[in-house]
């Protein structure tokens, strides 16, 4: 027993010790806060910004930053920046502990998630020192308003679109500036894999096939993929029209089959048929431009297929994110402030050019444009889609669950298990299932 | 004649155990070589080919990556983490062999339920306790330092390494303390002078274990830590991976070649008692 307390002292002491030797380790952070304390009396305001990207955009926003505390030497702005990883949980993990930045970088198609878990962003819409005039304000309200709240601003346009290599359609004789329909990009796939075996017109993987899926049940009916009431927007006969579309597709070679490209999974652009240009159009976002750019050097683009008697065009535009002010942030104005800095102040605009994509105020891209700051190839595509854009999608048709259901079918499909009949029927039978369960977790 | 044909086969069953090791080692190589190679080769051959040897050599790749986005250079990256890592490292070291000690030489009320709490936290998945500590961590005003993974390693947390030092500490013949408490020893001091030197192997491999999981730790610098300037070098590395813009592979291949480095050397020139200290935890003698 004497030796039993012995332990416990001597255990307890080395904890003194060493939790002593941690505190003056640790001493440097707390005068670093006690400062930010006294400046904050000094009318000193320290906001936090929080952004994901890459080299470019870190650079570009972090030049802007000092641009902007040299115009406002009362203000310091710490940027948290990193990769896209697990920036999400990061960032709910931040909300709902209240330890978030004022300023965050958030993504559209998050949003449904982020207030799943709480009320967390300001209303922009009610800051006196922003500006939102200088936006589409229908673009504002189909993509940054929830529950009539103006939750973030949009940085910039993220549109689908198609990616093509100069190169490969210069060799099979096709010309870049083709106006796709369903139709022709058949008919142009079939000459391309006659030609040569191991060319495919199009670089895809389930989830682009479930693009070509959706957008063309989504051009002959008209509706959402799933209506807002959570009943399905298509019929059985659409659905399996448009399934035996995408079998023809892989039965001409336009598709690389699927046992190939599995590797490639979830990540069409970094396929080497795509990068060594022996396929020759990939369907995806604007907003990937300046990746597949680095890769594809003669590169071109195109709006997606658009069948001529279609009822809307299924093109999506969309921001490319969205800028958001912390609810609780306790320098409320300054941040909006310097937000609105960001979004109209023309030095900004020439600082930040195109890396959150091509901007979405009508300003801003003048501005570029006047200054040769943006890609011609990304911008003509960019305005093209605004031209075409159809109705926003509904939370539901985006969901994550319901995506997963079809590229599953679109597997089996591709791979020869079920016939375009039975996809139908059984992508059918699933979502009768599925959506209620949707419907009740809500 | 017998004799030739048993040497012949002994030969053949030779070769044929020598090639299958090589090639399977060359097979568990490959990445790091072509982690090695690819902070050499342009973004464009990155993806596109195979090959280990660059048709186009970049070598500015270790200079514009450890200048990272201009900010802050690697170097802080590397510092920060090693401010994080040490203490963590000797922390965990000494805070699990004195529980260890406690578990294994020691009877006090409830010791079985104890161990056995302690033993079942191994099970708890870390996402499990992630929120709660966060809040918990927030609370102590310990968001954005180090503390969240200072503090925790005074206190044993890591039950992995309790439970190996117990299996080390039983294989000991309790003979050495015997005599060591008649010479006068105290139980703490049996602990420095007559345990610890001999679980060296143990405690090694303990610290070489801690090292690494601590250094290659992404999730929890990235939930803990806002600053920049106080990204570890997991973190660093991420820093610029984003799918929608260009990303300079071949630097963050040449930072991940750098940050590897220490877990290297730690590992090889503690190799010959990390093998030891494994081998025999759980033998009783």
């Amino acid at each position: 027993m004497k030796m039993f307390k012995k332990i416990v002292s001597t255990f307890l002491v080395l904890l003194l010790i060493l939790s002593l030797l941690s505190g003056c380790s640790s001493s440097s952070n707390s005068s670093k806060s006690s400062s930010e304390n006294n400046n904050t009396s000094q009318k000193t305001v320290t906001l936090r910004f929080m952004w994901w990207g890459g080299d470019n955009r870190h650079k570009a926003t972090l030049d802007a930053i000092s641009l902007y505390e040299k115009e406002h030497p009362n203000v310091k702005i710490n940027a948290e920046y990193g990769g896209v990883t697990d920036y999400l949980q990061k960032l709910i993990t931040q909300l709902s502990s209240g330890t978030a930045p004022d300023l965050v970088q958030i993504d559209v198609t998050w949003l449904q998630q982020l207030f799943s878990q709480g009320d967390f962003f300001a209303d922009l819409s009610k800051l006196k020192d922003i500006d939102v005039s200088a936006f589409d304000q229908n673009f504002l309200k189909s993509y940054c308003y929830v529950d009539n709240k103006l939750i973030g601003l949009p940085t910039g346009i993220n549109n689908s679109a198609m990616y093509i290599n100069k190169d490969f359609f210069d060799k099979f004789g096709i010309d870049d500036k083709t106006v796709w329909t369903w139709d022709n990009l058949l008919q142009t796939a079939k000459m391309v894999h006659e030609k040569d075996k191991n060319a495919y017109l199009l670089d895809a993987d389930s989830t682009i096939c479930d693009y070509i899926l959706v957008t063309y049940v989504g051009q002959k009916t008209g509706n959402q993929w799933v209506n807002d009431d959570y009943t399905l927007g298509f019929d059985k006969q659409t659905l399996t029209e448009a399934f035996k579309y995408l079998n023809s597709l892989f039965e001409a070679g336009a598709i690389e089959p699927f046992s190939q490209s599995a590797p490639y999974e979830g990540k069409p652009d970094q396929n080497p048929l795509w990068l060594n240009g022996q396929t020759g159009m990939l369907w995806n976002w604007s907003s990937i431009y300046a990746n597949v750019k680095s890769n594809i050097k003669n590169l071109s683009m195109a709006l997606p297929p658009i069948d001529p008697n279609a009822k809307q065009t299924g093109i999506v535009v969309r921001p490319s994110q969205l800028i958001a002010i912390n609810k609780d942030s306790k320098n409320m104005d300054e941040a909006a402030k310097f937000l609105n800095w960001f979004f109209t102040n023309s030095e900004a605009i020439k600082t930040l050019k195109d890396v959150r994509g091509v901007p979405a105020t009508e300003n801003a891209r003048k501005i570029l444009s006047d200054n040769n700051l943006l890609d011609s190839v990304l911008t003509d595509n960019a305005n093209q889609a605004m031209e075409k854009m159809s109705p926003p999608e509904n939370g539901i048709s985006g969901n994550q669950e319901l995506e997963k259901i079809n590229t599953d079918i679109i597997q089996e499909l591709a791979y020869k298990k079920i016939t375009p009949e039975q996809a139908a029927d059984k992508l059918i039978n699933t979502y009768k299932q599925k959506l209620p369960e949707i419907k009740n977790q809500q | 004649m017998e004799a030739k044909i048993n040497y012949k086969s002994e030969l053949f069953r030779k070769i044929l155990i020598y090639a299958f090791l090589i090639a399977f080692g060359i097979f568990m190589i490959y990445p790091l070589l072509w982690v090695f190679a690819s902070s050499f080769k342009t973004n464009d051959e990155i993806f596109k080919s195979l090959s280990l040897i660059p048709k186009h050599i970049v070598a500015n790749s270790y200079i514009e990556g450890w200048k990272g986005t201009g900010q802050y250079s690697f170097g802080t990256f590397i510092f920060n983490s090693i401010t994080l890592v040490i203490p963590v490292v000797v922390f965990t070291a000494i805070s699990s062999t004195i529980v260890a000690y406690g578990f294994a030489r020691f009877e006090f009320p409830l010791k079985n339920i104890l161990f056995t709490l302690m033993i079942s936290t191994m099970m708890l998945p870390g996402t499990a306790v992630l929120i709660p500590r966060y809040i918990l961590f927030n609370w102590l005003g310990w968001v954005n330092t180090y503390k969240p993974f200072i503090v925790p390693a005074l206190f044993g947390t890591t039950p992995f390494f309790i439970f190996m030092m117990v299996q080390f500490l039983r294989g000991l013949p309790k003979e050495l303390e015997e005599s060591a408490t008649i010479d006068g020893c105290n139980s703490f001091q049996i602990l420095i002078k007559i345990l610890m030197p001999l679980c060296k192997p143990a405690i090694i491999s303990m610290c070489i274990f801690q090292f690494i999981w601590t250094w290659n730790d992404f999730f929890n610098p990235l939930i803990y830590i806002n600053s920049v300037e106080k990204y570890t070098v997991s973190l660093g590395l991420n820093m610029t991976i984003d799918g929608t813009s260009v990303v300079n592979w071949n630097q963050i291949m040449a930072m991940t070649i750098i940050s590897m480095i220490p877990s290297i050397i730690i590992f090889f020139s503690a190799q010959k008692y990390f093998v030891e200290g494994i081998a025999t935890t759980g033998l009783k003698n």
